[in-house]
């Protein structure tokens, strides 16, 4: 008796609690943070159209000029991941593999070992990892680049010179981080599918070269080469784009470059993941 | 003798700051410059000058009233009209001139050229080169602007706004932190001097003292709290002594 009449109470504010509505200043919070993510994805949505208008419109401008600049992009955020791409590649694989091939021989199973490597790296991982590479190596130091540019008053200056900052700053960062996107997951996936094998041989798996390779052949559809290539591509632009847009799009102060690169990760990354669940539920409908 | 014709022309501009506030920065501005004319706009930091250059050079648009660059309205054209409308108004920043930090200076006059002409930066060094050496840049030619003090930085905003030969140059504060040996040789550059490449017939200059930027036949215009007043121009008698001795004292360092 005396111990509900100490918890009576507690368990009426509880209850209170729970009966209330939500305070006003949560919901508030909430409610700006949503509004203010609707607003960005707006903003980030008009500023894709105008690049793409651009790149429409622009094409074959000044060649002689935004060729080299583009091969400057692509071998940015290609060739010069290609080491650490490669170094990826053997982690991934040797992590899938070790990860699966004790529980696998387990089971009498290790004839699954290659479309374990399809279903992890060719449809999720590789895309995924490629994706944080190009974000983390290429997209934040764009970024700054930009942010800096923006910040310096350099995007005025090439207005006034009659240059359009969106052709001559966005369009070959887009292309070189969408192209090199979809390049170094391939390589990624190669890389990771080669590792995989040398680790199940390490590991004495009664699997020969052809077997593994009949095996991942027999977990590949065309449809896995097909949506590789999107969701690669896919994820290039959408971190091309975000790290564009945050660096270039608003006009910026110095002090305001680094917070502009935090934005642009989170922005790349809910709009990666995003797309991925958007391709999950295109594998689980095909 | 008949009236040159105007090169621009703001009627009845409002100009309000971009940030959240909007504040006005300035109200019924009416303002005229022929072909020919040297004008200085004075007025304090903050007032405004560089947004009405901005203005002046069709790349904002004012929030009321009308602008006409070489007799066409910048907001009624697109695409490579309006590029080529800009190009004949060139506008230099002030502090440093904005350069592009990860092109050294000759890459920097050369991008607007091959751009524009569509060929490759090596293609227009020649021209580029002769440019360099009209301003006294050619020693400084291979650095980045970041390796070079202010003055000459801003030499070189001017070197990449004159590569395109305009008609027009508006210069904002082009004469902020200058020693008096890279101030002589603004002011001579201004006053005519011969440099071995043509100064555009109708300049614009913003300066927070005029005082000491008076030079002769030049008009001046003032800017302070959202009030525009243009002063009338002065009799052409007694000029200012000219500063084109300035000129040739002026060498870059090794």
């Amino acid at each position: 008796m005396s111990r509900a009449l100490v918890h009576g109470p507690r368990r009426l504010r509880l209850e209170a609690l729970w009966s209330s509505p939500l305070p006003r200043s949560y919901t508030n919070f909430v409610g700006r943070w949503l509004l203010g993510a609707a607003h960005t994805a707006r903003q980030l949505a008009a500023f894709a159209l105008i690049t793409f208008g651009v790149m429409m419109t622009r094409r074959g401008q000044a060649p002689a000029v935004m060729r080299p600049l583009l091969a400057h992009h692509l071998a940015r955020a290609g060739l010069h991941l290609l080491p650490m791409t490669a170094l990826l590649a053997a982690a991934l694989g040797w992590v899938v593999v070790g990860q699966t091939v004790a529980l696998l021989s387990r089971v009498g199973a290790q004839d699954y070992v290659g479309t374990v490597m399809v279903l992890a790296v060719v449809r999720e991982l590789g895309p995924l990892a490629t994706a944080l590479l190009v974000l983390l190596r290429v997209g934040v130091p764009a970024v700054i680049e930009l942010g800096t540019a923006r910040a310096h008053g350099e995007v005025e200056a090439l207005e006034a010179l009659g240059i359009d900052p969106v052709h001559f700053l966005v369009v070959p960062r887009v292309v070189g981080m969408t192209v090199a996107a979809v390049a170094l997951c391939a390589y990624l996936v190669l890389g990771a599918v080669a590792a995989g094998f040398l680790f199940a041989f390490l590991q004495d798996v009664p699997l020969t070269p052809g077997e593994y390779a009949r095996q991942i052949a027999g977990a590949l559809t065309g449809l896995d080469f097909l949506l590789l290539g999107l969701k690669s591509a896919g994820f290039g632009l959408v971190i091309a784009l975000a790290c564009c847009f945050q660096g270039l799009a608003r006009p910026l102060e110095l002090r305001e470059v680094a917070r502009a690169s935090t934005t642009a990760v989170v922005a790349a990354v809910l709009g990666c993941v995003t797309l991925d669940a958007a391709f999950i539920v295109v594998y689980l409908l095909l | 003798m008949p009236a040159a014709d105007p090169v621009l022309e703001l009627t009845g501009c409002t100009l309000t700051a971009e940030e959240a506030d909007g504040r006005v920065l300035a109200r019924e501005v009416n303002w005229t410059v022929a072909a020919g004319e040297h004008w200085g706009l004075c007025g304090p930091a903050g007032a405004g000058k560089t947004h009405l250059l901005e203005v002046a050079a069709g790349l904002r648009a004012p929030a009321t009233g009308r602008v006409r660059l070489l007799g066409r309205d910048p907001a009624a054209l697109r695409g490579p009209v309006l590029a080529a409308l800009r190009r004949e108004v060139a506008l230099v920043y002030g502090r440093g001139g904005r350069l592009f930090g990860h092109l050294t200076l000759a890459q920097n006059v050369a991008l607007p050229l091959c751009y524009h002409r569509n060929c490759p930066l090596e293609a227009a060094a020649e021209e580029t080169g002769r440019l360099l050496a009209a301003l006294g840049l050619e020693a400084l030619a291979a650095r980045l602007p970041g390796q070079v003090n202010p003055a000459w930085q801003q030499r070189a905003a001017l070197a990449r706004a004159l590569i395109l030969r305009p008609a027009v140059l508006l210069l904002d504060h082009p004469f902020e932190w200058l020693n008096e040996a890279h101030a002589r040789w603004w002011r001579a550059f201004l006053d005519g001097a011969e440099i071995g490449w043509p100064c555009p017939p109708t300049v614009v200059v913003t300066t927070e003292d005029a005082q000491a930027w008076r030079l002769p036949g030049w008009r001046w215009a003032h800017l302070r709290d959202t009030t525009w007043t243009v002063e009338a121009p002065a009799p052409s008698a007694a000029p200012p002594p000219a500063a084109r001795e300035g000129l040739a004292a002026e060498t870059p360092p090794g």
